[in-house]
């Protein structure tokens, strides 16, 4: 047996074209131009045919975790989704959501063992929408598409993950979101224990990938801690956690796959500021989602990305890259309008 | 021609060929290595006794010497024929190879354990991360009598995890390798004997004190030198930016996950068929056990019996054993080819 057979089973098929994408309920809010830039890097940069459906919903994976909804609900949720697609004439489901890709891999590995239960969704669908569904041809994760075509994206790339004062590879801290891997750690590259998703994204792109004793441990985010006000506590600890672990190898960023995840590691910065008095890094650490690192080492504007929105002030790291940008621009909508600018702190903007 | 052809010159097979010349048959061992004494040669001291393991093999060579027993070194068994009981070998030495063949009235296996490959527990950080080191590794520092990090500092706590590499369906080694526990309780001891002061932790699944004396020497670790047993799986294992070693498990007795930072984290890797069971296996139409060693007729009466006319086993190349009942298993083998010889 070869030391590493193991890795077989940690990789993962992901379709090459036509995708059907859908969105995720929360990401547009915390990092509303990564979904966008998600779609601008497959469509224009990457010539892939994706579908942005209107028609789509949420998949209810909020408050299936809330257990506001019985999973009956939400197995129909994403049979309905699955119509969308369906009857759009895709057969390569992509999501958007970390949550959203648990919930299709639990429902889709529930009808797998249980297939009375799927045809009793059918029937479900049925009877509500007059609607039916096609089971995908390919379930993944946006992070899996973009961890597919990191080479093209290098390829194409104008910027790298390097130092440019220096020479050094950047070092990136990655996060993997629980719901990506540790549910079905199969439908992960990587599984559970390896994930290499992000961290091959980080390495493709000239940085390196900085291993630290918390770097599997949960942000903390978790809806039961975050909807139920009194628990958020707990969610600031974990983060606090993985922060004190990463702080001495001095990342230069932190890139997460969840939405959960890159919302808190972000936010809670500024939190432990307030309630500690510490900020982790020299000016803290910013936080990135995959398609806002991607976008960067293609040429994006920062603020096209929706970079400005992040708590942790992201030009640090775009300074090291060598990335023009016009701060003037930072706090303006798509029509020049101001849209407001965070408190200050060390962190955020000059004190 | 020889009566018997002792595969492997480790405990077994010395202690196999000194009771058969008593018995006035005539072996020869092949040893794959340049010495005698197989693992066992590469242990510093022996539970429960903590007496040397050299003497043990200075002992048994010397008898080895005065019955004037034929040792052929470097010779790596690769297959047995089993219509004419022949066994064919690689001689190595240096670079060079040389294929040979050797027939007897009787083949004795002795091909002992080859130790669990710790980087196939690749969230133990073996050969990745800097202070962690395995039960053989430690043994091979002992021996030296060198206890040091990588650093070159003496550690002032080390961590033991039990079972790298037994019990374990994840990597399909569902089997116990019964000495381990043990293993890490004398290891244990005597890194505190070794290093005034040292905080010494066992993460372990149960504690599985099977031979006479251990579970005296379980107690002694607890109370003449505070070794912290703890009953708990331990996830993974970390490096710090001061290469220490950040630990994680859950202490199953209070239910309560835990996380440690220690200087040295010592694997107690369990037993694996030796390297070439397999070809030797299939070449003599042999039955192996899941876990790569053999299987003989039955568990009860004839644990030294093959399923082949004239091959027999001792030792741990037919189950995990502790070096006494590696012994004895050899003296009964012995006992039952002479049997066999006796009812050509």
């Amino acid at each position: 047996m070869s030391i590493y057979s193991n890795w077989s089973s940690y990789q993962k098929e992901i379709a090459e074209d036509k995708f059907y994408y859908a969105r995720s309920c929360i990401r547009q809010n915390f990092f509303p131009g990564s979904e966008k830039a998600f779609l601008n890097i497959l469509s224009k940069n990457l010539g892939k045919d994706i579908l942005d459906d209107p028609l789509h919903t949420s998949c209810s994976g909020i408050a299936y975790h809330a257990d506001i909804l019985p999973f009956e609900t939400t197995m129909t949720m994403v049979a309905r989704q699955f119509a969308m697609m369906t009857e759009a004439g895709y057969e390569n489901f992509v999501s958007s959501c970390i949550t959203s890709f648990g919930i299709y891999s639990e429902v889709l590995e529930t009808w797998h063992h249980f297939p009375e239960k799927e045809a009793q969704i059918r029937e479900m669908l049925y009877k509500a929408t007059k609607r039916e569904f096609k089971i995908p041809q390919n379930v993944a994760h946006t992070s899996d598409i973009i961890f597919k075509f990191r080479e093209g994206i290098r390829e194409k790339g104008v910027n790298k993950l390097v130092n440019i004062h220096t020479g050094e590879p950047l070092k990136g801290v990655e996060h993997i979101g629980c719901h990506y891997a540790k549910v079905f750690p199969s439908k992960g590259i990587g599984g559970s224990e390896f994930p290499y998703v992000l961290a091959g994204m980080i390495e493709a792109w000239g940085g390196t990938v900085v291993d630290y004793p918390e770097r599997r441990h949960c942000c903390g985010f978790g809806f039961r801690n975050y909807l139920v006000k009194a628990n958020r506590g707990y969610s600031v600890s974990n983060t606090k956690r993985k922060l004190e672990s990463m702080a001495p190898f001095q990342p230069d960023f932190i890139l997460a796959n969840c939405p959960g995840c890159s919302m808190f590691i972000d936010k809670w910065q500024y939190t432990l500021k307030q309630m500690d008095g510490v900020v982790y890094g020299q000016k803290a650490i910013p936080v990135l989602t995959y398609e806002e690192l991607a976008g960067l080492v293609l040429g994006y504007d920062p603020w096209e990305l929706g970079m400005q929105m992040h708590e942790v002030d992201v030009e640090p790291l775009l300074d090291k890259m060598g990335i023009k940008y016009d701060s003037s621009k930072k706090y303006e909508g798509v029509n020049g309008k101001k849209i407001g600018q965070p408190q200050r702190w060390e962190g955020c903007g000059k004190l | 021609m020889y009566d018997i052809i002792i595969i492997g010159g480790g405990v077994a097979g010395m202690q196999a060929a000194i009771a058969a010349k008593k018995l006035n048959l005539e072996p020869i061992i092949l040893e794959k290595e340049n010495k005698l004494g197989g693992k066992v040669a590469h242990k510093y001291s022996l539970f429960p006794t903590f007496s040397s393991a050299e003497q043990l093999i200075d002992r048994l060579e010397a008898q080895i010497i005065e019955n004037k027993i034929d040792v052929r070194y470097h010779c790596e068994v690769v297959s047995i024929h089993k219509e004419e009981l022949s066994v064919g070998y690689t001689l190595n030495v240096g670079d060079i190879k040389k294929v040979d063949n050797l027939q007897a009235r009787s083949i004795l296996i002795t091909t002992g354990y080859e130790p669990f490959d710790a980087r196939i527990k690749q969230e133990y950080g073996y050969q990745v991360y800097d202070n962690i080191y395995t039960s053989m590794d430690l043994e091979a520092m002992m021996k030296k009598g060198l206890i040091l990090t990588k650093e070159g500092n003496t550690p002032e706590s080390i961590a033991f995890i039990h079972c790298v590499g037994s019990r374990d369906s994840q990597i399909g080694n569902e089997h116990c390798s019964r000495v381990c526990c043990v293993t890490g309780v004398k290891q244990a001891t005597e890194l505190c004997q070794m290093i005034k002061g040292a905080r010494v932790y066992n993460f372990y699944m149960d504690m599985r004190m099977f031979g006479s004396g251990y579970e005296e020497m379980y107690k002694e670790a607890q109370q003449n030198y505070q070794v912290r047993f703890i009953r708990g799986r331990v996830s993974e294992l970390s490096q710090t930016i001061d290469h220490k070693v950040r630990l994680k498990a859950e202490d199953t007795l209070i239910s309560k996950p835990i996380a440690i930072t220690v200087d040295m984290v010592i694997l107690l890797v369990g037993m694996c068929g030796a390297v070439n069971n397999e070809s030797i296996g299939e070449s003599a139409g042999l039955e192996l056990r899941e876990n790569g060693l053999f299987k003989p007729v039955n568990a009860f009466d004839s644990t030294t019996k093959s399923t082949v006319n004239g091959i027999f086993y001792a030792g741990c190349a037919e189950s995990p054993k502790n070096i006494s009942e590696s012994m004895n298993q050899a003296s009964q083998a012995i006992l039952n080819i002479s049997t066999y010889l006796e009812s050509k």
